[in-house]
């Protein structure tokens, strides 16, 4: 009797923990789309942002096409490889854009009446917050995913996560080329 | 004895501590699995945010019974009246109240408002003190241990301001424009501010407002889950002890009949 009683408890118990680790897979697997979702809205808002930043700056720069045709060619890139769902296309992308805005930043201080301008200011501060906050959920993004690898992979999430349909999640990196050693040499040659 | 009475009782303990048990693991994944972010980049819907906290206003709150300047309170008095023929009749409160005055998480770089409504709060401080009045005339660093003639029982839980505290909720944000609403537009030198609320979660997932951070979060959900599942497991066996007693009383109950 108590041997029954004890293994129907035991059994009820597990049956309600497999559950559980069920249904959190399921929500670790929805908080990596919903972080990717978060993330992209920003994205989506940076790609409408910055053409009215360069037309700003066409007004003022006369001389430096180059420089923003590579921000509008590297904004295309972003805005392909986020309607590709490919994350590692995203992260090459985003580190070509954030590359083109910092020389386009560069270039700005070589333009006082630009740096004057209300609307460049305005739309820098607007770009720049925009890049805070992206920055930021990707952080958040990476977290979900991290998360979500762990879990299946890590006992016992992992025997469930092999009958259910819960692939890994891909990390997004921007600053890679951050990681690089820095040239001191080429530095203080300036 | 009523068997019968005691295995109801101890199957119930058992359903409960059941159904404790598994409600303690979702939530201890829970805290595991949602990731913190920043108030400044916070999307809407659930969150951990991290952070001090501090005054919604200019000055903070006054605790009610001790007057100690807090973020958030809750206190009970109770009292005690002693009867000589029947001893003790025990403590019942007489005046209670949780403080539902938001405050400010402050974040390095980012603040949030925090509505504590229906919060499960586990707060920095947690005082128990006596007196001979309803309301105490001494502040709880005195009179913890009750003294003979005292009849009154105080209760003070706080939020102090400066506490580093955990806090999982629903966050709300509204933009709007300095001086304006966001539809009517911006001009060159106006900024947007971005006022961010949490609070209780609409779709049933807890509210949690706790002076601890992530590792010790987790370590108090699975404590809680062990407990309820010793307490169930223990809970069975008792019922399947009385369950076995009261066929026994039973059955040698009906022996002399025959």
């Amino acid at each position: 009797m108590i041997a029954g009683l004890i293994v129907l408890f035991l059994a009820v118990a597990l049956s309600g923990y497999l559950i559980g680790v069920y249904n959190g897979l399921v929500r670790v697997s929805a908080a990596v789309k919903l972080a990717w979702s978060n993330l992209d809205v920003l994205l989506v808002q940076r790609h409408d942002e910055l053409p009215k930043l360069v037309e700003v700056c066409k007004q003022y720069m006369r001389y430096e096409g180059e420089t923003l045709e590579r921000v509008m060619k590297a904004r295309g890139g972003v805005d392909a490889a986020r309607n590709s769902g490919n994350i590692s296309s995203v992260g090459v992308a985003e580190r070509e854009l954030r590359a083109g805005l910092s020389g386009l930043y560069a270039v700005a201080e070589r333009y006082p009446n630009l740096k004057a301008s209300d609307a460049f200011q305005q739309l820098q501060a607007r770009v720049s917050a925009l890049e805070t906050a992206i920055a930021d959920r990707r952080e958040v993004y990476n977290d979900a995913a991290n998360v979500n690898n762990v879990r299946i992979r890590a006992f016992p999430d992992a025997l469930v996560a092999s009958v259910g349909d819960f692939p890994p999640a891909l990390l997004l990196h921007f600053q890679a080329d951050d990681k690089s050693g820095v040239d001191m040499h080429a530095l203080f040659a300036r | 004895m009523h068997f019968g009475l005691i295995a109801a009782g101890c199957a119930t303990a058992a359903l409960w501590s059941l159904i404790r048990f598994l409600a303690s693991l979702r939530r201890d994944r829970l805290v595991a699995d949602t990731p913190r972010v920043r108030v400044r980049s916070a999307a809407q819907g659930y969150v951990k945010l991290v952070g001090r906290a501090a005054p919604a206003g200019d000055a903070p709150l006054s605790a009610p019974l001790s007057a100690r300047t807090c973020v958030w309170w809750s206190y009970e008095v109770s009292h005690n009246e002693r009867d000589d023929s029947r001893g003790e009749a025990g403590w019942q409160s007489i005046d209670s109240g949780v403080s539902i005055h938001p405050f400010m998480l402050d974040d390095v770089d980012a603040s949030c408002m925090v509505g504590p409504i229906n919060a499960e709060i586990t707060p920095t401080e947690h005082d128990v003190w006596y007196g001979t009045s309803p309301r105490p005339g001494s502040t709880p660093s005195k009179r913890r241990i009750r003294r003979k003639f005292d009849s009154y029982r105080y209760t003070e839980s706080l939020l102090r301001v400066g506490d580093q505290l955990s806090v999982m909720g629903e966050l709300r944000s509204r933009s709007e424009i300095d001086g304006g609403s966001l539809a009517a537009g911006a001009s060159a030198h106006s900024s947007i501010l971005r006022t961010s609320i949490i609070s209780q979660p609409a779709n049933g997932e807890p509210f949690l407002i706790a002076a601890l951070d992530d590792v010790q979060l987790l370590r108090r959900e699975k404590v809680h889950a062990a407990l309820y599942f010793c307490l169930g497991l223990t809970s069975v066996v008792l019922c399947a002890w009385a369950v076995e007693q009261a066929v026994h009383g039973a059955g040698s109950q009906a022996v002399p009949a025959l």
